[in-house]
């Protein structure tokens, strides 16, 4: 397994987790996604992008399962991250683990799904 | 269509992404810190945007100038105080255009535009919901305010009246913590006057009507009668757009009019009645008419119809058609319609409240039809309270005192909230055959109450404010 080198988010209400599984990079996101988050947030998903391209990843899942909320301006991160995806010359699949009890993860993973619907997945798990 | 150079359209592209860079940081600007001054940018740019992006060809990022202006207007009717959706989906928007505008010709496989401009459509239909006249006395809504159908309401309403319930027994904490977000989320909306709500579209209608150069007397009737607030922001954006087609698309030059017959003045009524507790507006104009052939056209052309379907369509199939987004029957947006948006941002807004839309139309003119059932607010009722209860209690009107009954409820005991009640007074009321007692601190008196957390007739109570406080409206029926 190849070394990914994104360290993690560790805040007191919002945290980020980064895995390599065979060529799938996982990002596990939990708590409260707030003012506090965005810059760290901003800085992580290029990142992400890097080294997915850098290992030739084939998809990317992002896990929104325990991330209760998230304000628009880290959520504005991952709207420049799929952008960066799409306009991509090689590209990678992303899939949302969305919760579908949380209505506002439900909404905004569809409207950012728009963007590039041949590349973004949402998959919901019963919370 | 003009194929411009391709150094003409790297320019405008270049330009384009200037100009939503520009967009997008006066927003913030604007929506973090209150700046005033990126306003005028913001609404220069995307005019400046929709007339480039028009005039180059690229009709998608026009349409989107024309929905990303409708967010603006929204946004300034609530002096930019907008919830986390709302930003998020002018961002979004800009985000979305300059992804177009960077796309070669024929790359936008996997974009779906279609879905994106619903999503729009939501979040639009949500925020004017909330109309910006809404009264500041209406308990304060979180900026994620979901709606919830009234049917879906009032069935969560009995889980909120047990709550309220059990809150009254006075242990505090929690439970009224609980009992507060409950209301919140299910009480009915404030009252407020449509009139004044809808009158402001007359004045827009003729400028519209001057600025296209047709000629049409407009005609408002709208009474004087107050509808919940949901209903008039659904209204609201019913009449916008309703407006708008019946003056670009139904009322012709006054020359194709004489030539027709028809007088050179159209002519456009906007009524608005309340009849028991269904609102209806209806917007007519004897204009044109819907082109069914034309609508049947291009559902072809848009590869919504093969050519059997369309062939077949009926003609409710093709309004079906006209609400969709991205239909229009015109090829080319104009400043005023042809986005495909509008229609359906109508039929969202409606159909979000469980209203109904229904049109007619012929080669005399359109009659669009908006109808909205709403709960009845104020009730009239006999008020009373019960000796160790905290909360009053009420009992519709529609009961009549009477003298006689040998059975009586004892609201503590029936309710769980402790008794017998040592009251002195006891009541009864009847309906048709039924006839219930109860035994209270005071004899009842007759008031107007304002129905808060309505419930299915199957539950025993509901809450309301009694003599300004939260209590019980009560079903006798449901408590023997």
């Amino acid at each position: 397994m190849s070394a990914i080198n994104i360290p993690p988010i560790r805040d007191l209400d919002f945290s980020a987790e980064t895995s390599l599984n065979s060529d799938e990079l996982r990002i596990k996101l939990t708590g409260s996604a707030d003012a506090r988050a965005v810059e760290p947030l901003s800085n992580l998903l290029p990142k992400i992008h890097a080294e997915a391209m850098r290992l030739g990843t084939k998809r990317v899942v992002v896990d929104f399962l325990e991330l209760e909320f998230m304000n628009s301006s880290c959520f504005k991160s991952f709207v420049t991250w799929i952008s960066m995806v799409e306009e991509a010359t090689e590209k990678y699949r992303v899939t949302f683990l969305s919760n579908p009890g949380m209505l506002w993860q439900r909404r905004s993973l569809h409207a950012l799904s728009c963007f590039a619907a041949d590349l973004v997945s949402i998959e919901g798990t019963p919370s | 269509m003009t194929v411009f150079p391709l150094e003409i359209v790297e320019q405008f592209r270049t330009a384009a992404l200037e100009r939503l860079k520009r967009i997008e940081a006066s927003w913030t600007a604007l929506t973090e810190s209150g700046d005033g001054d990126g306003q005028a940018v913001m609404h220069r740019e995307a005019h400046n945007l929709k007339g480039e992006s028009r005039l180059i060809g690229f009709a998608d990022v026009n349409l989107l100038c024309h929905k990303l202006e409708d967010l603006f207007a929204l946004a300034g009717d609530r002096h930019y105080k907008v919830g986390e959706d709302f930003d998020l989906a002018v961002t979004m928007t800009t985000r979305f255009m300059a992804m177009l505008v960077r796309k070669k010709v024929g790359t936008h496989a996997g974009i779906d535009l279609p879905g994106f401009l619903g999503h729009l459509d939501e979040v639009i239909a949500d925020t004017v919901a909330f109309p910006p006249s809404a009264p500041a006395s209406q308990t304060q809504r979180s900026s994620h305010r979901i709606r919830i159908p009234l049917e879906a309401r009032e069935r969560a309403g009995i889980a909120a009246v047990d709550v309220f319930i059990e809150a009254a027994r006075g242990r505090g904490g929690r439970l009224d913590t609980a009992w507060r977000q409950l209301r919140d989320l299910l009480a009915i909306d404030e009252l407020v006057p449509l009139r004044p709500n809808l009158e402001k579209h007359r004045d827009s209608s003729i400028a519209l009507l001057r600025e296209l150069g047709r000629s049409a007397h407009v005609e408002f009737d709208l009474g004087e009668f107050d509808v919940i607030s949901e209903v008039v922001g659904v209204l609201d954006v019913a009449l916008l757009h309703l407006l708008r087609n019946a003056i670009d698309h139904g009322i012709e030059p006054s020359s194709r009019r004489l030539a027709k017959g028809k007088p050179p003045t159209g002519r456009i009524t906007v009524r608005s009645k309340l009849i028991k507790q269904t609102v209806t507006l209806t917007v007519s104009d004897d204009g044109s008419g819907i082109d069914y052939e034309l609508v049947r056209a291009r559902g072809l052309g848009l590869g919504w119809l093969d050519v059997a379907s369309a062939a077949n369509a009926t003609q409710d199939e093709l309004k079906g058609l006209l609400m969709r987004t991205g239909f229009s029957t015109r090829t080319r947006a104009t400043d005023v319609s042809g986005r495909g948006v509008g229609l359906d941002a109508v039929s969202t807004a409606v159909t979000s409240i469980g209203g109904a839309l229904q049109v007619e139309s012929s080669s005399e003119g359109t009659n669009w039809l908006v109808e909205a059932s709403m709960p009845d607010v104020l009730v009239a009722a006999h008020a009373f309270r019960v000796p160790g209860i905290s909360v009053p209690f009420a009992i519709r009107t529609d009961w009549e005192p009477c003298d006689s009954t040998t059975v009586f409820v004892d609201l503590a005991v029936a309710l769980g909230l402790g008794g017998p009640t040592l009251g002195e007074v006891r009541f009864a009321v009847r309906r048709g055959s039924r006839t219930v007692g109860f035994v209270a601190g005071e004899t009842p008196h007759e008031t107007s109450i304002r129905r808060l957390v309505t419930t299915p007739s199957c539950a025993i109570a509901e809450v309301a404010l009694i003599d300004g406080v939260e209590g019980l409206l009560l079903r006798p029926e449901r408590l023997r």
